[in-house]
């Protein structure tokens, strides 16, 4: 074998690695950046957040956990639906359902932090605990419908 | 008396002192995922933690020297820096987590911002390793993070159904809605947590300063494989907590007060309280053991004056190294970054880093020269063989697929 096939038969293989790893990360970019897994990471972390606060507050009202717990559970919770909002308006659409999708869940997301910060303020003095289940219950309604298979495809 | 006082002391600080916010954060999630899907790991974890712990204890005891000192003699400077570099970065990440733990505790009692008490619980540690005496700081903060044992309590008054769990627990594969490279990461994670490295440096360079000889190798041998599958007992109990009330609300895991809930659930203010103090003194304990080991590596591996049993001027590089080192991980929480991510960094990083560090003591357990007759038997070899495979399946696993999931996202 001649000089420089040996040293080109050295570089396929490192041009495979090369033309693997690109694949590999072109994949893995093209995911993080799919609007589909976006919204469905979004729905997750935002249901999350819901269920948390629901289980903070039902806690809270049976007088099972101190003020100072709750209160940082809530303020947690706000965080995750803050968090996701944040990330799904920055999630650029790739079609005019993508563009629907993202407006039904950032106002699905907007009911929640609505909801905790209703939790929050009523720990804080402002208006009763009793009024926040609808609300959490209207957020993970909608939150639900979103998640419904479909809901974000 | 006295000493059937000390062995049990040991033990109940062992048992205390297993769980750290690695364990706490990485249970809980894993609870809420997989229901206690992962169990085994911890028990494999567990079993491993045992075997390199007790004889990490045995080197330090025979030899009368920390194992750290013996690898950089043994193997020379090139590799005793190569497991210096990942053993101290993996510390000081993992300090940096506790730290923030400690702040997070913390902020469950009181709910003030944690950015606020992180200054605080840094000057804390700092001024109880500067001040306290080496066993005052184990076994306090060990004995006080035995109250973690409402984990447990609590798990019983959820009264869940047990065949459930036990199904759970037994269950082969993954759960039908999580990825099967989720489930392994996640398995990774609870093996780096459980197999955490500053835990063996602790233990050996604690040998050297509660100045263990071979009279103290029953004592230390009973107090690793005692305290420590307990210890393990309660991670379980944890991830059990979260997989009878958390997991079936959909809810998973992202933040400690999510991980209290349970417990409030099951007993209310009283259980709540006991979970807080041993949660603040699971993490303030092992933010000393990583604030200690730091200093340890560091100055065992340059050959500095080191310890707990001499006065601070006497190391001076040993304890500015710790000074630095602390404030080093206020820094790093300064920007913002959210403790529990850090944390879950911390877990599988440790992983990677887990052949690095268990090797070296593996190969020092074996050699005459410094053990004499006490090196390895059959038995223990065999069993340290087979876990340095798993090490290094996991630490090659750990990163793909910390990419491949999004970090278990």
């Amino acid at each position: 074998m001649s000089r420089s096939r040996r040293a080109s038969a050295r570089e396929r293989p490192h041009a495979a690695v090369i033309v693997v790893t690109f694949a590999v990360a072109a994949s893995l970019l093209t995911a993080c950046t799919n609007p589909g897994a976006e919204f469905d990471r979004a729905v997750e972390q935002g249901s999350t957040a819901v269920e948390t606060a629901r289980l903070a507050v039902a806690l809270e009202r049976d007088g099972r956990t101190f003020a100072s717990t709750t209160t940082t559970a809530l303020e947690d919770a706000r965080r995750e639906l803050v968090d996701a909002a944040s990330a799904v308006a920055e999630t650029d659409a790739e079609s005019p359902s993508d563009a629907a999708l993202r407006a039904d869940l950032l106002d699905a997301l907007a009911l929640g932090v609505t909801a905790v910060n209703e939790a929050l303020d009523a720990m804080a003095g402002i208006g009763t605990l009793d009024a926040v289940e609808p609300a959490l219950d209207e957020a993970e309604e909608a939150l639900d419908a979103l998640g419904a298979p479909g809901g974000t495809r | 008396m006295k000493r059937l006082f000390s062995v049990a002391l040991g033990i109940l600080t062992a048992i205390g002192g297993f769980v750290d916010i690695g364990d706490l954060v990485t249970n809980a999630v894993v609870g809420s995922r997989f229901g206690l899907g992962l169990a085994w790991v911890v028990l494999v974890g567990v079993v491993g933690i045992c075997v390199f712990a007790q004889m990490s204890g045995r080197v330090a005891a025979v030899s009368g020297r920390a194992t750290f000192e013996i690898i950089r003699e043994r193997l020379g400077p090139r590799a005793g820096l190569a497991n210096l570099g990942a053993s101290f970065l993996i510390n000081l990440l993992t300090l940096t987590a506790e730290i923030g733990g400690v702040a997070l505790a913390l902020q469950l009692a009181t709910s003030v911002d944690p950015l606020l008490w992180m200054p605080v619980a840094a000057f804390g540690v700092w001024i109880a390793v500067w001040r306290a005496r080496f066993r005052l700081l184990e076994n306090v903060t060990g004995l006080l993070g035995l109250t973690l044992i409402v984990f447990a309590v609590a798990l019983f008054m959820l009264a869940p159904d047990w065949n459930a769990l036990a199904g759970q627990a037994l269950q082969r594969g993954t759960p039908q809605d999580e990825p099967v490279a989720t489930y392994w990461f996640f398995a990774v994670a609870l093996f780096g947590a459980a197999m955490t490295p500053y835990e063996v440096f602790f233990f050996s360079s604690g040998a050297i300063e509660e100045r263990w000889t071979e009279k103290d190798l029953a004592t230390s041998r009973l107090n690793v494989l005692v305290g420590f599958p307990l210890g393990g007992l309660l991670s379980i109990a944890i991830a059990g907590c979260a997989a009878v009330v958390l997991l079936p609300a959909s809810i998973d895991v992202t933040s400690l007060s999510q991980v209290v809930l349970p417990v409030a659930d099951a007993g209310g203010k009283v259980a709540l309280a006991f979970a807080i103090v041993g949660i603040l003194a699971a993490t303030f304990g092992a933010a000393l053991e990583t604030t200690l080991s730091s200093g340890y590596t560091l100055a065992q591996y340059f050959g500095w004056s080191w310890g707990k049993f001499r006065r601070p001027a006497k190391a001076a590089r040993f304890h500015l190294s710790m000074i630095i080192c602390l404030f080093v991980a206020v820094a790093i929480l300064a920007t913002g970054v959210d403790p529990i991510v850090v944390t879950e960094f911390s877990v599988v990083f440790s992983a990677v880093a887990l052949p690095l560090t268990y090797l070296p003591i593996l190969i020092i357990a074996n050699d005459r020269e410094y053990m004499g007759d006490r090196v390895n038997g059959r038995g223990m070899n065999a069993i340290g063989t087979v876990y340095l495979v798993i090490i290094l399946i996991a630490a090659i696993a750990a990163i793909p697929l910390l990419i491949i999931t999004g970090g278990g996202a």
